[in-house]
């Protein structure tokens, strides 16, 4: 279905925006074609895309503008107030051009045709003062592209409006060339398959066209049909839930910091809880009087309260004003920002009876979130199962996010599946964070080595350590080679190896793997 | 004392000897403990984890041996932060036994703020496992340990292959030594079980240092099962 869409259309914005008037002879000229000119500069013949040089052969006395994009957009944000008066939903699609839907302004204003006269009306007037006259168009149709294209048609019109009745906006863009499209590549493929109009284009049927051009030729034969590539933003805008608190004197110590953020605080959780929203990501935003600047993003797995908001407001300054001496701020605090980040609906939330939530669980919750505000969330890490064959795989460790009764008992109990080859239990309990290079003799002090079928060369019977000196340990009970070849369909992550299981005449116990002809130790047995 | 004439035979005095004993307060207000499995009990004077304490624990071993020493805890509840150890297998953590919904590693680094974050975990949790190579100042540990007397947390300090820190002044001390691995042959079987000598030491009542051989079992990941053999020679099985 399509919307009933209002364009206005400018097409010499890039020259309007110069503060250039009317009677000047003016061109925008960006990778040395001129993409836009003034009226006057059209008469003297200079046209869009034509080379920089040939413009000025045509006109000599013309001016040259640098494109701006900045200035475009800076400039047309007044137009674009002043259309703000009709309908509160406009939508900018670039300097010189903006829309929305007629729907609701439409029956206000006294029909399509009255409002586009109100509009053009009203901007050509803000125009004109400085001699911009019926430099703009404004369009109504079905849908955005017959708007836009009504519109441009409208600014060479005596009264600046072009209105297609509705249902009749693919009878009006038939006969238009293809290549008013926008896709250069298809418009050219369409000339020659003979296809010259969009009505041509548009008489296709949907299945062949799609089989032919893909997703892409789709949306171009929606356009041509009259139909939209999507609806405009039809919703009320989102609205902001930012607090904000200015202390005034600045708080130079972190609990009358709290105490300005507990009203911050008690205020965002009045505004979510009116809208029946909870927040569970919220950042929090600390400025100084001396310019710094402190953002730290916490989550919570529950909904945060305001209590929950103070805390994490105190720990976020404390960690900052009584930091290392380096990171620490030089004036008072005096600007204080909390912005939902992630809002849900408020779903309430029960302590546990039986299992859950407990006190307990809360203020381990609350010490851990704590220490997170020291030293980072990723600081802090509970283990999660993944499974995996190697030690490092079976469990992991995710940051810590909040304690939640029924979402940690998933921690647990989550069922693996077999992962035959799986290092067998018990598992080590140390894993180096580097893997430590080694050597694996045998008898005779030469290298052991796995073949490609997974056996071993000889039996390993001394381990050298690269660090010390020494002969090396011997090794008085060993088992495997347990091959092992994960992941090969990807050659990113393709690992290839084979583990020992070493005891060490020094009673210590090792898991070892052998890599691209490289012994190290994986890990520990303590 | 009289007697009634129905309780006057030797086994029905046994049985209320036995009911009363089940009745007793288990938490006297001397000794909050938490519990530990089995023959651990037999090991440690006070049959648990004296809340307040501070516990060391060295020797090649004895990271196998501290996560024993505090399963039982978190299987009835107990939240365990674990601060250093980076290189602690979280699956050695599991395999053990621990709840995997109430632990968590804190990994301090660089950031020399291993006080704070130990006085921020201090009566919030209730077991603390701390790395000994993480260095503090003689006047902080003095701080953290009134600190951990008063509200009631476990310190638990693990030396992986070393002996253990005498830095932290430690209720009990655990030195483990003499590992011996079972299950491995050469070239067949695999890592099974082990025994280790557990030397205990400590002040007050384990101030007298004994030794006891241990048997660190692990059968199907899950269960752990020891031995402990002390001078009279009593053998006690210890599981879930």
């Amino acid at each position: 279905m399509n919307v009933r869409t209002l364009v206005v259309s400018c097409p010499d914005w890039p020259v309007i925006a110069t503060a250039a008037s009317a009677d000047d002879v003016v061109a925008v000229i960006a990778a040395n074609r001129v993409t836009a000119t003034s009226p006057a500069a059209r008469a003297e013949g200079v046209e869009i895309g034509l080379r920089r040089r040939d413009a000025q052969r045509r006109c000599p006395g013309l001016q040259i503008v640098d494109p701006d994009p900045d200035r475009d957009a800076r400039v047309f944000a007044a137009i674009a107030a002043l259309v703000d008066r009709f309908t509160p939903r406009v939508e900018m699609s670039s300097p010189g051009s903006l829309t929305f839907p007629t729907i609701g302004p439409s029956r206000y204003f006294g029909g399509d045709e009255a409002l586009a006269r109100l509009v053009a009306a009203d901007i050509d007037s803000a125009l004109g003062s400085s001699g911009w006259f019926g430099a703009v168009g404004v369009g109504i149709a079905d849908g955005v592209f017959a708007a836009t294209h009504a519109a441009e048609l409208a600014v060479a019109e005596s009264d600046h409006v072009r209105v297609i009745a509705a249902g009749e906006s693919a009878l009006f863009l038939s006969p238009f060339l293809v290549s008013a499209l926008g896709r250069p590549e298809l418009a050219d493929v369409l000339q020659r398959l003979g296809l010259r109009r969009l009505g041509e284009f548009a008489a296709l049927k949907v299945d062949d066209v799609v089989a032919r051009f893909g997703v892409d030729g789709r949306l171009a034969h929606r356009l041509a049909r009259g139909l939209d590539e999507r609806p405009p933003e039809v919703g009320p805008p989102p609205r902001s839930f930012d607090v904000v608190a200015m202390l005034d004197p600045p708080a130079e110590r972190v609990d009358i910091a709290a105490f300005a953020a507990r009203t911050a605080a008690d205020k965002l959780h009045e505004q979510l809880g009116g809208e029946g929203l909870a927040c569970t990501r919220l950042l929090v935003v600390i400025e100084t009087d001396s310019g710094e600047r402190l953002e730290r993003v916490w989550r919570h797995e529950g909904a945060l309260s305001s209590t929950a908001i103070v805390d994490r407001v105190r720990w976020q300054l404390d960690g900052w004003l009584n930091g290392p001496s380096a990171q620490r701020p030089t004036g008072g605090v005096t600007r204080l920002v909390l912005v939902p980040d992630e809002v849900m609906p408020a779903r309430g939330r029960q302590q546990g009876f039986w299992g859950g939530e407990s006190e307990a669980d809360e203020r381990a919750g609350r010490a851990l979130a704590r220490v997170q505000g020291m030293l980072g969330v990723a600081a802090v890490t509970i283990p999660e199962q993944r499974g995996g064959r190697g030690p490092a795989d079976v469990v992991v460790r995710v940051p810590f996010v909040g304690t939640d009764g029924g979402d940690n008992e998933g921690h647990g109990a989550r069922v693996s599946a077999p992962w035959p080859g799986r290092v067998p239990s018990p598992m080590p309990t140390l894993l180096p964070a580097e893997l430590l290079p080694i050597h694996v003799l045998d008898v005779r002090g030469a290298p052991v080595w796995v073949s490609g079928r997974g056996t071993l060369s000889a039996e390993p019977s001394t381990v050298r350590f690269d660090d010390a000196a020494r002969d090396g340990v011997s090794i008085v009970g060993w088992a495997g080679p347990w091959p092992c070849d994960e992941r090969w369909w990807d050659q990113s992550t393709h690992r290839r190896r084979a583990r020992l299981q070493l005891m060490l005449a020094d009673g210590r116990a090792l898991l070892v793997q052998i890599e691209r002809g490289n012994w190290s130790v994986e890990a520990v047995y303590d | 004392m009289v007697v009634p004439a129905a309780f006057s035979s030797s086994r029905d005095l046994s049985d209320l000897q036995e009911l009363a004993e089940q009745i007793r307060p288990v938490v006297l207000a001397r000794q909050a403990v938490l519990p530990v499995c089995g023959p651990l009990e037999q090991v440690i004077p006070d049959r648990g984890l004296v809340r307040g304490s501070t516990i060391a624990l060295g020797g090649v071993g004895a990271t196998s041996l501290a996560l024993q020493l505090i399963a039982a805890a978190s299987k009835n509840g107990s939240w365990i932060v674990v601060v250093g150890l980076s290189d602690l297998a979280p699956v050695a953590v599991l395999e053990a036994g621990l709840d995997a919904g109430h632990v968590a590693f804190i990994d301090p680094g660089g950031s020399g703020r291993q006080v704070d974050v130990l006085a921020a975990l201090i009566g919030s949790v209730d077991i603390v496992v701390l790395d000994s190579r993480l260095s503090f100042r003689d006047s902080d540990i003095r701080r953290l340990g009134s600190r951990l007397r008063e509200r009631g947390s476990i310190l638990v300090v693990v030396s992986p292959g070393n002996e253990p820190t005498s830095q932290w002044s430690s209720d009990l001390v655990f030195t483990v030594h003499d590992q011996q691995w079972e299950g491995l042959g050469c070239g067949h079987g695999h890592l099974r079980s082990r025994r280790v000598h557990v030397g205990v030491g400590g002040r007050g009542r384990a101030s007298r240092n004994m030794q006891h051989e241990l048997s660190l079992l692990a059968t199907d990941g899950q269960v752990a099962v020891a031995e402990c053999e002390d001078g009279g020679g009593t053998v006690v099985a210890f599981g879930r």
